[in-house]
């Protein structure tokens, strides 16, 4: 704005009357202010009135009498010119010196600031009979500053009063926004008594300095603050305008003689008035000799000052000119990054496998630019979700630099769970995530990661395992999310193909399971076995190889059939269930339990007896692995006691003597099978699985078998 | 330009299917051009816009989202540090239209519960291409008491009225406590939601 300020900015005549009078402590009561006051042709705008010796007495001086004196400013009022309407804009006052500044009233409005503020320079520079006061105040775009000083007495004193002149100078800074000293304003006026006295010219001794006839003229050679500011001693930048007055100093109060006492004071142009800035002219500078109060005689000038005025149009136009290009460049200068790719396809992503990318940033514009990928909302509360990372998730880059996003997926013990889930509940094309990444100050840039989950048994419920039609393998991501969200009660298989293989698998390998059950697998993030994977696939195809794997292997992957869905086995009666006391209790609920869960468990803890009775295994140890899979808390806190109650309950199932209830709950789950159709693939698991139920014999019946047609 | 250049801060977002415009129309209002090329914005985008109202100076910062859907879910998570939202469809594009409904439900769900709506049917220079009269979609925004207005950010019409509209409304519910030192947190009145302010052209 400041550097379009040609455009808007024009100026506009004001005119500043300026007056001084050191009144000796004597009364205004019926001086003719007016002479001193109205003495120009037109009303001036601004008035700035000076007086000093208002009140000299010990006690004004010792109590640093400050309060304006109303009677002298009302007089003022009422001498100013009489064609304008005047009010008082503000008064200062520091013991004898007041400034008065009076502004016509249809101007009042253009001045937008005041400040007043005083300074002692007396005794030890405290006592105020003398110093300075002043008013700085803005005028449309213009910062005018008004000083009334005093300054030392006394013919030779003339070091003293150049010292106050700098130490006001130096030592008056306003109490405004920017803390302006006198030197910060565009104009400038200085009046007062500054006491400067005439040199007594060679030659022409005291009574001759006196005589009226005398020029001013010659007068002014010798004045000190002439041959001062000369000397480049004071008032540095100041101007004073051609003096045609007698010496307003010192008189015969009353009178027009000068002083006729003992003491026969030499005459001095004691009050002066100084200004500094430009666009100034002086149109008056005089003393009033019919004013004969005091000692001194009042001295005033009248101004007329060109203020830099704002076209309010212009200014208008100009200003949202700026404001627009400041927009503008603040769009322009955004930080900007370009990234490599916005979608990222990992293409087929299959359990326990993890699957990674690269991409890279760039900066794209002409600094440094910082970025980060922003978290989300709870209650992800991370920037990805939990099968994904990201690295660095946090960088900087350098100017014209690019580096390198890794990111990595894997559907794992960890995260199946939660990503079946939300396969499951997303209305849309699923995307397994979208990461944010957020330029320091700038955009947000979207990333897609999709791909298509490649489904497996693994982490789908028992009741949607028993809905299959198929080797999950022949299953795309769109049809296995709607097996998920299959909630009717029809079953095609009593128990999942994928858990029977596992027990039957098991079950055969006799003494050889022997230490095959461990928690371990449930607490990693990968399954351990090298096996694993050809594991997997040999569930998900229903194939017809021998098993690919070891007993700890498959007894790995049942565990992980069991743990990974969403609900634990025993759901919804889990709590439930820990409360009962006796196993005929808890066969009451499990009764209740969905007919896939229901012949799960009785199926498991049938085979598990089994190898305990055969003692493969140690049936301490194999209920607290079980009783934490098929219990499992759905809330996050790891109660010991919990635990123990879970080995508990588990205990009464799978330790001897339970036998016969078992056996009469699971012929009644094996009733609740609905009809199922066997079609392709003849020679195959089902037909396997009915042959090693019954070879296997757990409950010699025909229980917990698929019930085929 | 250390010195803050603005007395309030208000953001506000642009939502709403994608092509309706609100790429064109923020491009519209920030740079005064227009652009025929359609690059389909990945992400959320702001640009800034400092406009005079009432002797204030509030710099506008505006997000443009990505309306696609898959999006969606995204972008309502940047709903809520907004303080006013304009809510665009094409009066060429009948679904955009309908989906409106849509879009207001995600503000319901996600946005601060006094924030400040407009509604915009975007695209009005294409009369002969119109499928959505200019008297369904003033029926609409009656009906959920939002400010309406036809838009085209290729002929520029309404851009900017709409935008001073929406801050305007802003600003009449912002308290008259001076926000400047604060510009992030800009306290809302809650008095006086009902009384319609009356709307002069603030930027003309
Ligand atoms: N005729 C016309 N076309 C427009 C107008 N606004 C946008 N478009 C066009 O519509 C397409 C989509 O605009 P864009 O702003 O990218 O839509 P967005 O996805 O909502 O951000 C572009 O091809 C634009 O040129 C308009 O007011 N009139
Ligand atoms: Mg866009």
């Amino acid at each position: 704005m400041k550097r379009r300020e040609h455009e808007y900015i024009k100026y506009k005549d004001f005119t500043i009357y300026c007056a001084t009078y050191n009144v000796n402590n004597k009364s205004y009561i019926d001086s003719p202010l007016h002479l001193w006051l109205a003495a120009s042709e037109d009303a001036p705008d601004i008035y700035a009135i000076a007086l000093q010796e208002l009140d000299t007495s010990a006690k004004a001086i010792t109590f640093s009498e400050n309060r304006p004196d109303y009677m002298w400013i009302m007089k003022m009022l009422e001498s100013v010119h009489d064609k304008g309407e005047y009010e008082e804009l503000t008064s200062v006052r520091l013991v004898g010196m007041m400034l008065t500044v009076i502004v016509k009233r249809e101007i009042r409005s253009s001045i937008t600031r005041h400040n007043v503020k005083t300074i002692a320079r007396g005794i030890l520079n405290t006592l105020g009979n003398k110093g300075g006061v002043a008013v700085s105040l803005q005028l449309n775009e213009a910062n005018l500053c008004f000083v009334n000083s005093h300054l030392a007495a006394h013919m030779g004193f003339v070091e003293a009063r150049n010292e106050d002149y700098h130490g006001i100078v130096k030592g008056l800074v306003f109490d405004d926004e920017l803390r302006r000293t006198i030197n910060d304003h565009d104009h400038i006026f200085w009046i007062g008594d500054l006491n400067y006295r005439i040199e007594e010219p060679p030659g022409l001794q005291l009574p001759v300095a006196r005589s009226t006839a005398h020029s001013a003229e010659i007068l002014l050679k010798y004045d000190q603050l002439r041959q001062e500011m000369r000397k480049g001693n004071c008032f540095e930048g100041y101007t004073e305008g051609p003096i045609n007055f007698r010496p307003t100093y010192k008189y015969d109060p009353g009178t027009d003689n000068y002083d006729s006492s003992e003491k026969q004071r030499a005459p001095a142009y004691c009050d002066r008035i100084l200004w500094k800035g430009s666009r100034i002219t002086q149109l008056a500078y005089n003393s009033v000799m019919d004013i004969r109060q005091s000692d001194h005689k009042p001295v005033y000038a009248v101004f007329r000052v060109s203020i830099k005025t704002r076209d309010d149009h212009l200014y208008k136009k100009v200003h949202e000119e700026v404001l627009k290009l400041l927009d503008k460049r603040e769009n322009e200068s955004q930080p900007q990054i370009i990234v490599e790719k916005t979608i990222i396809d990992f293409g087929i992503v299959r359990f326990n496998e993890t699957v990674v990318s690269d991409f890279t940033v760039s900066n794209a514009c002409p600094m440094q630019v910082g970025f980060e990928f922003k978290r989300k909302d709870p209650p992800l509360n991370a920037i990805c979700e939990k099968w994904l990372r990201v690295e660095p998730w946090k960088e900087k880059l350098m100017i014209d630099s690019t580096k390198s996003i890794r990111v990595k997926l894997s559907a794992n013990v960890d995260s199946i769970t939660s990503l079946l889930q939300k396969i499951r509940t997303t209305n849309w094309k699923f995307d397994f995530d979208i990461l944010i990444l957020q330029v320091e100050n700038g955009p947000h840039i979207f990333i897609t990661v999709t791909g298509e989950y490649k489904p497996s048994c693994f982490g789908l419920s028992m009741e949607t395992l028993c809905r299959t039609d198929r080797p999950l393998c022949e299953y795309d991501q769109q049809q296995i999310k709607d097996l998920m969200n299959d909630e009717s009660p029809e079953f095609r298989v009593t128990m999942p193909r994928e858990f029977f293989l596992l027990i039957d698998y098991l079950h055969k390998q006799g003494p050889k399971v022997e230490g095959a059950f461990t928690l371990d697998s449930l607490e990693f993030k990968h399954a351990r076995n090298v096996e694993f994977n050809d594991i997997r696939d040999w569930l998900d195809t229903w194939s017809n190889n021998e098993f690919p794997g070891t007993p700890q292997a498959a007894a790995e992957a049942l565990l992980m059939l069991l743990h990974l869905p969403e609900k634990p086995l025993l759901d919804p009666y889990v709590d439930d269930l820990l409360k009962t006391k006796t196993t005929a209790e808890a066969m009451e609920l499990v009764s209740l339990l969905s007919s896939p869960k229901r012949n799960v468990f009785v199926h498991l803890c049938m085979f598990l007896r089994e190898g305990i009775e055969r003692k493969y295994y140690n049936g301490m140890h194999v209920a607290t692995i079980f009783g934490r899979v098929l219990l499992r808390s759905t809330k996050k806190s790891d109660d010991y006691y919990r635990d123990i109650n879970c080995r508990e309950f588990m205990q009464r199932f799978i330790s001897n003597g339970e036998m016969s209830t078992l056996s009469s709950s699971s012929s009644s789950a094996s009733s609740a099978t609905g009809s199922h159709h066997n079609h392709h693939r003849a020679t195959t698991p089902v037909a396997k699985m009915k042959n090693s139920a019954s070879n296997a014999s757990l409950s010699g019946g025909s229980t917990a078998a698929v019930d085929s047609s | 330009m250390a010195k803050k250049t603005y007395d309030l801060l208000f953001k506000l977002l642009l939502i709403g299917d994608s092509g309706v415009g609100k790429t064109c129309i923020l491009f519209r209002f920030s740079d005064d051009a227009f652009t025929s090329t359609f690059i389909s914005t990945i992400g959320i985008d702001f640009k800034i816009k400092t406009v005079e109202l009432r002797g204030k100076k509030i710099k506008l910062q505006i997000w443009d989202t990505a309306g696609q859907e898959r999006f969606h879910t995204i972008t309502t998570s940047y709903y809520r540090g907004a303080m006013g939202i304009m809510l665009v469809y094409d009066i060429t594009n009948e679904k955009s239209f309908e989906n409106i409904v849509k879009w207001l439900r995600n503000i319901d769900e996600h946005a601060n519960e006094d924030v400040e709506k407009m509604i915009l049917g975007n695209k009005c220079d294409m009369t002969d291409k119109r499928v959505v009269s200019k008297e369904r979609g003033e029926a609409i925004a009656r009906e959920h008491g939002i400010r309406f207005k036809e838009t085209s950010a290729k002929s520029n019409i309404n851009i900017e009225s709409a935008f001073c509209e929406l801050a305007e409304a802003i600003l009449d519910k912002t308290a008259g406590r001076e926000s400047a030192e604060n510009p992030e947190r800009v306290v809302i009145d809650r008095r006086n939601n009902e009384k319609a302010p009356a709307y002069k052209s603030c930027c003309s």
